[in-house]
């Protein structure tokens, strides 16, 4: 398979293994790209992306744009904050505008969930789920599993532990997704009040202990307390949080083994990971953060691909 | 001021390249060798020059006539045109601040 079997890229759930894989051999060509002392490459010429980030995500936003400028796509960014969303344009309305200026590609954060698919079906471009709600992150997970295999070899097999809240990640759900697909044995852990009801009907266990989750896998994916998210206190406090789940070096030192430790970022250092763990050599953040930019240029090269049309 | 706004400096080479020729360390550079020859001598003083203001935290880009690009060592930033330039100016600026 040399082609996505989607159109748009709005959920890891709506993806087939081979599309993952597909991702991630495209990924690995342009980690090569990255590496050279010229890291473009003109495979976007003329095509045009808009950036549409209805929710402030600095550390995403750039990754994309790093990762469209590689390719050589011409950008067109956009944030709420300077639009007339603030004054009732309808988000159908704001696309629309945006799609005028003859855009190709919409590369898309919003804060309600199902935003991207209700985009996808009611314009004429290319969309990628930049983070709907809590609902999905689909790249986001995609790089993470991309580090995971770049560290083991392969992902099949591998027991990985997503610690946190669980409730409110949309990272949680995509990896949940991506990492089962994948053949990987998934445990999440974290306060019950941070796990969502039925959470095991997505092919997870739960594991209230962090230290007995920490001591099954191989790899832990330490999420942020998103206090943004909390409309109501879900835990006593950050310091009980982070007594019971916060990941620190004595606790890594701990256990029997090596793990290997992920994080989504931007990091609460101090509530869920310890700084001296963020820097040690268990954690692989930095390498997720570069392989965010080679899967976000694989995915965008992917479905832009799509934009040839067969004669 | 955010790296995102601080202005990229151009500077126009000439050949020979002045020995004594200097830039400010703490800024993101083009330098534009694109209207000169370039030669052996040239890439050498360029290199030797490049080395008074070594920075990882700043940019130096430089554009040269596009049948040229292959005399230089790869380790270099050498692109063909100032639009190229400044792009590859702002890949570096969101790569030191994702911490690539």
């Amino acid at each position: 398979m040399n082609t996505l079997s989607v159109d748009h890229l709005l959920g890891i759930k709506y993806l087939k293994e081979a599309d993952l894989q597909l991702i991630f051999e495209t990924a690995d060509h342009f980690k090569e790209v990255i590496n050279r002392p010229i890291k473009k490459v003109p495979s976007l010429r003329d095509v045009t992306i808009a950036n549409l980030f209805f929710e402030n995500s600095t550390r995403t936003k750039l990754s994309f744009e790093l990762a469209e400028k590689r390719l050589s796509a011409d950008i067109l960014n956009f944030s709420a904050a300077q639009s007339s969303v603030k004054k009732g344009e309808t988000l159908i309305d704001t696309v629309n505008n945006i799609l005028a200026m003859k855009v190709d590609m919409v590369v898309m954060r919003h804060p309600n969930p199902g935003a991207a698919e209700f985009l996808s079906k009611n314009v004429d471009a290319i969309v990628v789920n930049a983070g709907d709600g809590t609902h999905e992150h689909p790249t986001q997970a995609l790089l993470d599993a991309y580090s995971i295999r770049e560290r083991f070899g392969e992902v099949a097999g591998k027991r990985i532990v997503i610690v946190g809240d669980i409730l409110h990640s949309r990272v949680a759900l995509s990896n949940i997704f991506a990492l089962n697909m994948l053949g990987a044995e998934v445990k999440v852990c974290g306060p019950k009040s941070l796990l969502p009801k039925h959470i095991e009907s997505l092919g997870v266990t739960i594991e209230p202990d962090l230290k007995k989750a920490l001591s099954w896998c191989d790899a832990a994916n330490m999420l942020r307390v998103q206090n943004e998210r909390m409309d109501k206190s879900y835990f006593p406090s950050i310091r009980e949080y982070t007594q019971l789940y916060g990941l620190t070096l004595p606790l890594l030192k701990s256990l029997r083994k090596e793990i290997t430790i992920l994080h989504p970022g931007p990091m609460n250092r101090g509530v869920e990971i310890s700084s001296d763990v963020a820097d040690s050599e268990h954690a692989i953040i930095l390498d997720q953060v570069e392989n965010g930019v080679a899967i976000r240029m694989a995915v965008i090269y992917l479905l832009a691909a799509k934009l040839i049309k067969p004669q | 001021m955010d790296a995102f706004d601080q202005p990229i400096k151009t500077l126009v080479l000439s050949s020979p390249l002045a020995e004594d020729l200097v830039a400010d360390p703490k800024q993101d550079y083009i330098f534009d060798a694109s209207k000169i020859a370039i030669d052996a001598a040239f890439i050498s003083t360029y290199v030797s020059f490049l080395g008074t203001i070594d920075s990882e935290a700043h940019s130096r880009v430089l554009v040269a006539q596009n049948e040229t690009l292959s005399l230089f060592p790869e380790t270099l930033v050498v692109v063909p045109t100032l639009g190229e330039a400044k792009d590859v100016i702002d890949m570096e600026r969101i790569e030191r601040d994702l911490g690539i």
